[in-house]
């Protein structure tokens, strides 16, 4: 019988996943599959994008697993990999547009949901709906860096601006969400 | 973060306080004299080193705790993405694994003798791990992390040094499930392969919990 793997660290997928365990690499994938899913939904504001984009992702990591030096922080690197996907998937889909310009629509299809909306706290709606009038490019580096926990220069790479413009950006973010959310504190 | 009470986001921001260095004009908040971007980077340090700028100063706690409160929302938010999630549809896992196993790594080809002089017969390198892997999992409390095949595989007889490194279950002996590991492996080795085994090293990478150790 195979060895249950469910049990085993990130880092031990990760390794044997580079060296061709299929097994592995499943078990990887389901572990983080919520979390990947739900950084692609926010960032291309699409259910039907984010599983593609998802996809993507998935076949890359495998591809490129071999070649990534710590299998600890497999983590934060496919998270990586998925919002790299997303943004391919962005400007495919509008290749005249600026990426930054793209207003996408900011209602996530989750959180039409009556019953998830009853289950979620007011605080978090409230979030939800600042975020929604965030303009479409200051949400979107307010969700590498809040949702996939990504580097300054990982998320200036992916939106072609500077560490600078990144930081600016993060901090407008932030004051308008706080400014927003005063009212719960 | 070494505060549990703080909270984190989804996924731990690797990096780059130093990239404030590089902060160029910095907007102040109505409410103080330091920037948000120097009030989040104090978050993401977990409020460490103590700065008395920030923490005497009462607008800028203020706006320090409303960011702080904005990240606990946030990863609310992530955690119930993910929780209210639909499961994955089955079809969608198998497609992409389909896809993987199309992209099987088999690495380079290792010959066995073949009776007949005009045929090769090889094992590849991927199903030589596989066979390392399957022996040293078979050893209770054993997960093998990797193996590697050192030496020119490519030719037969050649002496090869096989690394294999595994995790133990916290709690037993390490010697001996390391010893037990090697045995397996050697014995598979032997068995399945005409591979020339010039050493063969266990080494323990990791210890992890019978429990769930999942993420970290």
């Amino acid at each position: 019988m195979p060895v249950d793997l469910s049990d085993a660290a990130d880092g031990t997928l990760a390794s044997r996943a580079a060296e061709g365990d299929e097994r592995a690499f499943e078990v990887l994938l389901r572990r983080h599959l919520g979390l990947m899913t739900a950084y692609a939904t926010r960032l291309t504001s699409s259910r039907a994008d984010a599983s593609d984009a998802v996809q993507e992702a998935s076949i890359t990591i495998w591809r490129e697993l071999p070649g990534l030096q710590t299998p600890d922080a497999v983590r934060g690197w496919m998270m990586t990999i998925v919002s790299r996907k997303a943004f391919d998937l962005i400007r495919r889909r509008r290749p005249a547009a600026d990426v930054d310009e793209l207003e996408v629509p900011s209602t996530d299809g989750a959180h039409d949901d009556p019953e998830r909306r009853a289950q979620s706290s007011d605080a978090m709606a409230a979030l939800q709906e600042a975020l929604g009038r965030l303009p479409a490019a200051q949400r979107r580096v307010w969700t590498m860096r809040e949702v996939g926990g990504e580097s300054y220069a990982d998320i200036a790479e992916r939106t072609g601006s500077s560490v600078t413009a990144v930081r600016g950006q993060l901090a407008r973010a932030r004051e308008s969400l706080t400014r927003e959310m005063e009212a719960w504190r | 973060m070494s505060d549990p009470t703080h909270p984190s986001p989804a996924v731990q921001p690797t990096d780059d306080l130093a990239a404030g260095a590089a902060g160029g004009p910095e907007a102040l908040t109505d409410a103080g004299t330091v920037s948000t971007e120097r009030l989040a980077d104090y978050l993401d340090s977990g409020r460490e080193p103590y700065d008395p700028l920030i923490e005497d100063d009462p607008a800028c706690l203020a706006q320090l705790v409303a960011l702080e409160r904005l990240r606990a929302l946030s990863s609310e938010l992530v955690e119930s993405d993910v929780e209210t999630a639909p499961a994955p549809d089955p079809s969608w896992i198998a497609g992409v694994m389909d896809r993987v196993r199309l992209e099987s790594r088999t690495g380079r080809d290792i010959p066995l003798a073949s009776p007949d002089v005009r045929s090769t017969v090889h094992i590849t390198e991927g199903a030589v791990r596989s066979l390392v892997r399957e022996a040293g999992d078979s050893v209770p409390g054993a997960v093998v992390v990797s193996c590697g095949l050192a030496g020119d595989v490519g030719i037969a007889d050649a002496p090869i040094r096989v690394d294999v490194a595994v995790s133990v279950v916290y709690g037993a002996d390490l010697r001996h499930v390391a010893d037990l590991v090697r045995e397996a492996v050697a014995a598979a080795l032997a068995r399945q392969t005409e591979i020339v085994v010039e050493a063969l090293d266990v080494t323990v990478r990791d210890v992890h919990l019978g429990a769930r150790e999942a993420g970290q």
